[in-house]
């Protein structure tokens, strides 16, 4: 039977170390870091959520109650809730993060920051009702129509990347300003 | 699946492959250089933290969605890799045994009926991927008949809808019970969320070879979500030639027509709330070109059938944030069809026709399993599950279709039902203990025990220690316990006692530098009655027995890549050897070195990118102690997305460099002479999907 000889080997193997030596010289002159690895969209979202409070202009009454803290509220069966509460105690524009889950309208009208997944969507229109023109930053995840009910940005899944979008006119009218930073990363209306 | 004829005589592995110290030292020369290198660019962010992380690079992150698996790489009791959508489009993978032959240590065997997995130098031939337990979100796909883990075109999923493969190595016998033995596969789908519409995927490749998908997934506002899908596959395969058929009687060795291969697959999956309800249908005829179980060569009706389909409920729920509880209840269906054609021969030895012979194998099977986790203390993570299974029905046949001559009709059932705990003790902020442990009871062979111990040490944040032990089993199935035939060619062994191993590990992993992760395995293995098919020298029967102890030792190391801008890559190489303890031979097809390189280039912004991988398999070692050469596959891929909007495209060449390499092959081909089978020279794909 002919057999393949280890007498090939030499050539096989300079092939196979030459295509590594490449990889390697390639690789190293790459640049510009990313997280090794794929991630929890959970922890992605709420780190989306962390990273847009570097780009909001809150006005500047909406912090005379507790000047030292910036309060994310939840509602109590939050689906995200894990994720968002690991930020607790991060800082945030010199203040510590707080999340607090709510029961109340009165709680929700405290925060800073107010965030909502989809699930919570038949209540959601009359919580943004009652947020209406209060300094909250409202953050929902997969809401489709988030602008129409008051909110300010949206995040969704496309493909196994994250994006949102921004409604300026809604975050205008609660006397927040967002930067032109991220306005710039959001996908465009109609896009 | 099939009685074998008692004459073969199975050889032990006796002699040693040629020596390869090269490559090693090469490898080594390679590694310590990037060592070198990395330490001057040491002193990186860790990487666990995402909000410390710039909006630009979140938005580079690929994300999954729940599974059981949720822990970090890192803080796994195990060696784990993760290939996720994105690689199997700029890869090219048609096929899950493409994507498991890119991940280090794993090795394919295909002989042009089912494509064998192997890893830690273990890829028994005749063996149907029993050791190695493949999970689709968590369900388990390995049958009770034959314990197979379908890796090739029979793997009841188009490539298209799974999101992500997590790769555990090592035995998990105490989570998951038989066959997580050498390690396990867990493919995690895709969610209706993430499809989000319709998609519609086609492809054409060599040997008219074709596919077409089509899928919906959508996610409404209540929550819902759903995906179903459906895709058929077709191809003709090539023109073969065999050298050991090289006769005139035998068309000169040239197979026509047999090598073709056709599957037709429906999967649907609902989730709302916490329930998950799977379903999925998948159908695979595949001829057999290689005359196998002394079949009529070139006869293109030589072929098997073998059907998947299972109905899964889970329910997943998460109780004040305390209480975790995983409930899941499923309904499997499998059927196998083996289709042989044999000449008949008159007392004076004269051909008289072509005689029918069918084997059947039917397997239905419901499980029940209830698992809750619960953090106590702060610092246990804790995990108590049970599973109950019923074999309600296994079932084997054998018979000559004319005249009806029956050889095996053997009908069972059987059962088992497992308790097990796991608890992950976090001692310090940077050590943690897991142990766990599981007991199986089985109608057939009784109890079993299988523990774990991990001990896991972060001397920095980017960087973990793990020392593993862990003891597995897999259960002998019932093809291996009553396949007989009333003493023709094979006998039963109901006493068959279930296979052992014991297995220590080291592993280190490291990020640094921010784009690199570093991972470095040796691992120590030892099996006990391994059961093994032999042929019984009182009687001259087949039959499988516990018998041989195995030695397994080995080296793996790896280095991944990962860049902003699109770059990304691994290199790995593993150097193994494992050993029959009583006869001191090395296992047969069992490579000896085994280096690697995946790399992702992008060619063109976002739009354009290069897929290319280096595979090197050194020389195998085949049943009759000689040896199929050694093979560098290469395969190159070109993928584009979003030339138009919503068009994904991409061309692949396989075995790039058409490389003539052969796969050691089992007792029923050798029966031919054949010790081995030639296996694809350079092969195209193009592919179109479509997303509205």
């Amino acid at each position: 039977m002919p057999l393949t000889t280890p007498s090939s080997l030499p050539s096989r193997l300079g092939l196979t170390l030459l295509l590594m030596g490449w990889w390697l010289c390639l690789s190293l002159g790459a640049a510009a870091p990313v997280f090794a690895q794929g991630a929890s969209e959970s922890q992605v979202k709420a780190a989306f959520l962390y990273n847009f409070t570097k780009f909001v202009e809150w006005p500047s009454g909406a912090f005379t109650a507790n000047p030292d803290t910036i309060t994310l509220g939840i509602l109590e069966r939050e689906p995200l809730a894990p994720a968002l509460e690991a930020l607790q105690g991060k800082e945030v524009q010199g203040r510590k993060l707080v999340v607090r889950r709510c029961r109340h309208h009165e709680e929700l009208q405290k925060c800073q920051i107010f965030f909502a997944s989809a699930a919570e969507k038949p209540r959601l229109r009359e919580i943004m009702g009652a947020l209406q023109g209060l300094p909250v930053l409202t953050v929902t995840d997969e809401v489709d129509d988030f602008a129409r009910l008051g909110g300010m940005i949206n995040l969704t899944r496309l493909d196994d990347k994250i994006r949102f979008h921004i409604d300026v006119n809604n975050a205008a009218k609660s006397g927040l300003k967002i930067s032109s930073q991220l306005l710039k990363l959001a996908i465009r209306p109609g896009g | 699946m099939m009685k074998l004829n008692p004459s073969l005589k199975v050889k032990k592995d006796m002699t040693s492959p040629p020596p390869l110290p090269k490559i090693f030292l090469a490898l080594s020369i390679c590694f310590c250089v990037l060592l070198l290198r990395a330490d001057r660019l040491a002193a990186a962010a860790p990487p666990q933290d995402l909000t410390e992380l710039s909006l630009q690079e979140l938005m580079n992150i690929s994300v999954y969605g729940a599974s059981k698996f949720e822990q970090k790489l890192l803080e796994a009791p195990a060696a784990v890799t993760i290939i996720n959508q994105k690689e199997i489009k700029k890869y090219g993978y048609r096929t899950l045994a493409d994507l498991l032959r890119s991940v280090r240590g794993f090795f394919v065997t295909n002989d042009r009926n089912y494509n064998y997995l192997g890893v830690r130098g273990f890829n028994r031939p005749g063996d149907y991927s029993t050791r190695i337990l493949l999970l689709v979100d968590g369900h388990r796909l390995n049958d009770p008949l034959y314990d197979q883990a379908p890796i090739g075109t029979d793997f009841p999923l188009d490539l298209d809808l799974v999101e992500r493969v997590e790769v555990i190595r090592g035995p998990s016998s105490s989570i998951y019970g038989t066959n997580a033995f050498l390690g396990v596969i867990n493919v995690i789908t895709r969610s209706g969320g993430g499809v989000k519409g319709l998609e519609m995927s086609g492809d054409a490749g060599s040997f008219n070879t074709y596919k077409g998908r089509g899928t919906y997934g959508q996610k409404w506002a209540n929550g819902a979500e759903a995906l179903v899908s459906g895709s058929y596959y077709s191809s003709q395969g090539p023109k073969l030639f065999f050298r050991e058929f090289d006769t005139p009687e035998t068309h000169q060795g040239i197979a026509r027509n047999c090598d073709y291969d056709q599957f037709y697959s429906a999967f649907g999956k609902f989730a709302y709330q916490d329930f998950t309800l799977t379903g999925v249908y998948h159908s695979r005829e595949k001829g057999i070109p290689t005359g196998t179980y002394g079949t009529v060569f070139g006869d293109p009706r030589n072929r098997t059938i073998d059907a998947r389909a299972y109905l899964d409920l889970k329910y997943n729920h998460t109780f004040a944030n305390e209480w975790q509880v995983l409930a899941r209840f499923s309904y499997d269906h499998y059927p196998y069809d083996g289709f042989f054609f044999i000449n008949r021969f008159d007392d004076a030895g004269n051909l008289t026709g072509i005689g029918e012979n069918r084997d059947i194998g039917r397997a239905d099977w419901w499980t029940g399993e209830l698992q809750v986790c619960r953090t106590l203390f702060n610092r246990h993570k804790v995990i108590v599950g049970t599973e109950y299974r019923d074999n309600f029905r296994l079932e084997q046949r054998n018979f000559d279709v004319t005249p009806m001559t029956s050889f095996l009709d053997d009908q069972r059932h059987s059962n088992f039902y497992a308790f097990y705990g796991q608890d992950e003790f976090t001692i310090l902020q940077n050590l943690k203990l897991n142990a766990g442990v599981r007991y199986d009871h089985y109608s057939t062979v009784g109890g079993n025990v299988s523990p774990r111990v991990a001990l896991i040490y972060s001397p920095i944040k980017t960087a973990a220690l793990k020392l593993l032990y862990g003891q597995a089993f897999r259960a002998p199935n019932a093809y291996e316990m009553f396949y007989q035939d009333g003493g023709v060619t094979a006998k039963s062994n109901p006493d068959l006692k279930p296979e052992r191993i014991q297995t220590y590990e080291v592993t280190w992993e490291q990020y640094f530098a921010k784009h690199y992760r570093l991972v470095a395995s040796g691992y120590y293995y030892r099996i006990h009655d391994l059961i093994t098919q032999q042929v019984d020298p009182a009687d001259g029967l087949i039959v499988f027995r516990n018998s041989d102890r195995i030695e397994a030792k080995g080296l793996e190391l790896e280095l991944g890549g990962n860049w902003a801008n699109g770059w990304e890559g691994r290199i790995s190489y593993v150097l193994q050897e494992a050993k029959n303890l009583q006869t001191g031979g090395l296992l047969t097809n069992s490579p000896a070195h085994l280096p690697k390189v995946n790399l992702i280039v992008p060619l063109y912004k976002d739009k354009l990118f290069s897929g290319l991988e280096v595979q090197y398999y050194s020389p195998r070692k085949t049943l009759d102690n000689s040896h199929v050469g050694d093979a560098v596959l290469v395969n190159l891929t070109f993928f584009n997305k979003n030339v138009f909007k919503g068009v994904e495209l991409s061309a692949s060449a396989y075995n790039l460099l058409n490389q003539k390499f052969r796969d050691p092959g089992a007792a029923e081909h050798l029966i031919n002479g054949m010790n081995s089978i030639i296996q694809d020279g350079i092969t195209f794909r193009v592919k179109l999907t479509y997303k509205y």
